[in-house]
């Protein structure tokens, strides 16, 4: 059998009266690289926001169905334990205006966590996993806000993996980004896909090719496709993949 | 809808490879005539037109190239692009063939044939058929035929070996040395033949692989073991 973290059964989800979600039935990997692509308003972040309860932060926000993480259904859980076990990283870098330091030290303290050398402890592996402890090391106690757009989105990552994560779900990381800070990043998530299962979110279909093992189309809320990036890349079962990986609508 | 110059741009690859095409069949077919009547002219000229071919594949590649760096395609895009490079690499090596065929004919110029061409004609007649069906498996995406070519290359192949054994007794029974280097040479022209049916069918496997994703001799050589069972 394969190495499923989450299990999706008959996801429905509304905002309102709007079906956003539509019978979303999936197995998402463990410790491999999952890409969600598709057009604006397919539902894919919405999709993503989901796997760690974000998406219930809107008052109308609804569910139906089921999401297994690890084999328990996270709709039923706490959503800050769900948290935990599941970090994101957003659009836009989104340090908290405090130190570098302290934007890693927050989430583990608000875990309860308040010895200072498992604090520096975790500071140091957060930052050399997010690939950034030999550009800050020296500087810690520097404002996140004052690094670069970059440095501030793996700083994000190292803040995310403070709590020690199963998965990352990182929405369109690198969309502000230069493409020298982009390909950093990219090359970070194929080093953290040894330890964690990360799920992304991206409008760069070449980005999901380059990082993925396993795509995953969304069409109108609906999960059109779901397989491994290669076959998805040469030879996509449905007409509707084959037609947005064209370029015929986007 | 997509853009309008990534559609332009395909369809000059297209246009590239469809000429290309024709112009390799006529080259197979004119070098079989050559060959037929000893015509050393023709023979020059099929030689002579060879690099016309060369440019068609030098425009294919670097037309696909840059639109493959351009557009990077995918799904259905990747696989059309990926193979056009290797029809065009395929139609490249079959006109080769035609100069080799050629070459024949130019170095026996004056001469008569040994033996009037049976069996070569038998097999340029398998190879100018493949090429029509190939042709029009190209433009009408009628991937039936693609299949029927596998099994005339098969037919292709044992009129091929009768005609190694028809050549060798011929050479063993013959005195006269020239007429032994023609049979030699003709022997080649067989073997060229042979490869250009090879050929053809590489380019129907590209043209299934186009389509379908799937690999053409894989699908027969299921479709075989199923009706053995």
């Amino acid at each position: 059998m394969e190495n499923i973290i989450f299990e999706i059964k008959k996801l429905n989800f509304y905002y309102g009266s709007n079906h956003i979600l539509k019978d979303v039935e999936c197995g998402i990997q463990k410790n491999k690289v999952t890409a969600i692509v598709g057009p604006s308003g397919c539902g894919k972040t919405t999709f993503l926001r989901t796997l760690n309860r974000m998406s219930d932060l809107a008052p109308t926000a609804n569910y139906t169905g089921k999401i297994f993480l690890d084999g328990e259904n996270i709709l039923d859980q706490d959503p800050i334990k769900v948290r935990e076990k599941v970090g994101m990283v957003f659009q836009q870098p989104n340090p908290f205006p405090k130190s570098i330091r302290n934007n890693l030290t927050y989430g583990p303290k608000l875990h309860g966590e308040k010895n200072k050398k498992v604090l520096d402890e975790i500071v140091e592996s957060s930052l050399k996993q997010a690939a950034l402890w030999d550009e800050v090391k020296d500087n810690l106690k520097k404002s996140g806000m004052a690094l670069s757009g970059g440095q501030q989105q793996r700083l994000c990552i190292a803040r995310a993996l403070s709590v020690k994560p199963e998965v990352l779900l990182l929405d369109e990381p690198t969309s502000a980004l230069d493409p020298i800070a982009t390909s950093k990043i990219e090359e970070l998530v194929e080093e953290l896909s040894k330890n964690y299962t990360i799920i992304i979110v991206t409008h760069n279909l070449q980005q999901a090719l380059r990082i993925s093992d396993y795509m995953m189309f969304f069409y109108l809320g609906e999960l059109v496709e779901f397989d491994r990036t290669e076959k998805m890349a040469t030879k996509p079962s449905d007409k509707r993949t084959n037609d947005y990986l064209r370029g015929i609508f986007s | 809808m997509r853009q309008r110059h990534l559609e332009e741009d395909f369809e000059h690859i297209k246009t590239y490879l469809s000429e290309m095409m024709e112009d390799v069949r006529k080259q197979i077919l004119d070098s079989i005539n050559a060959l037929e009547h000893i015509n050393y002219e023709k023979a020059v000229k099929i030689i002579k037109d060879d690099d016309l071919i060369d440019d068609f594949q030098r425009k294919i590649e670097n037309e696909t190239f840059a639109y493959i760096g351009r557009y990077n395609p995918l799904a259905e895009d990747l696989r059309y692009v990926i193979m056009v490079i290797k029809i065009a690499t395929d139609l490249e090596r079959i006109a080769d063939l035609a100069v080799n065929i050629s070459k024949v004919v130019k170095k026996h110029k004056g001469e008569q044939l040994p033996k009037p061409l049976v069996h070569i004609k038998k097999m340029s007649g398998y190879v100018i058929k493949m090429l029509d069906d190939v042709l029009n498996a190209y433009y009408e995406t009628d991937l039936s035929v693609t299949k029927k070519i596998c099994y005339d290359d098969e037919e292709i192949d044992k009129i091929y070996k009768f005609i190694k054994e028809e050549i060798s007794v011929k050479i063993i029974e013959c005195d006269d040395i020239s007429e032994v280097k023609f049979f030699i040479d003709l022997l080649l022209v067989a073997r060229f033949l042979e490869r250009v049916g090879d050929h053809i069918v590489n380019i129907a496997e590209e043209l299934y692989y186009m389509e379908m994703g799937e690999n053409l001799h894989e699908v027969i050589e299921i479709e075989k073991k199923l009706s053995k069972e």
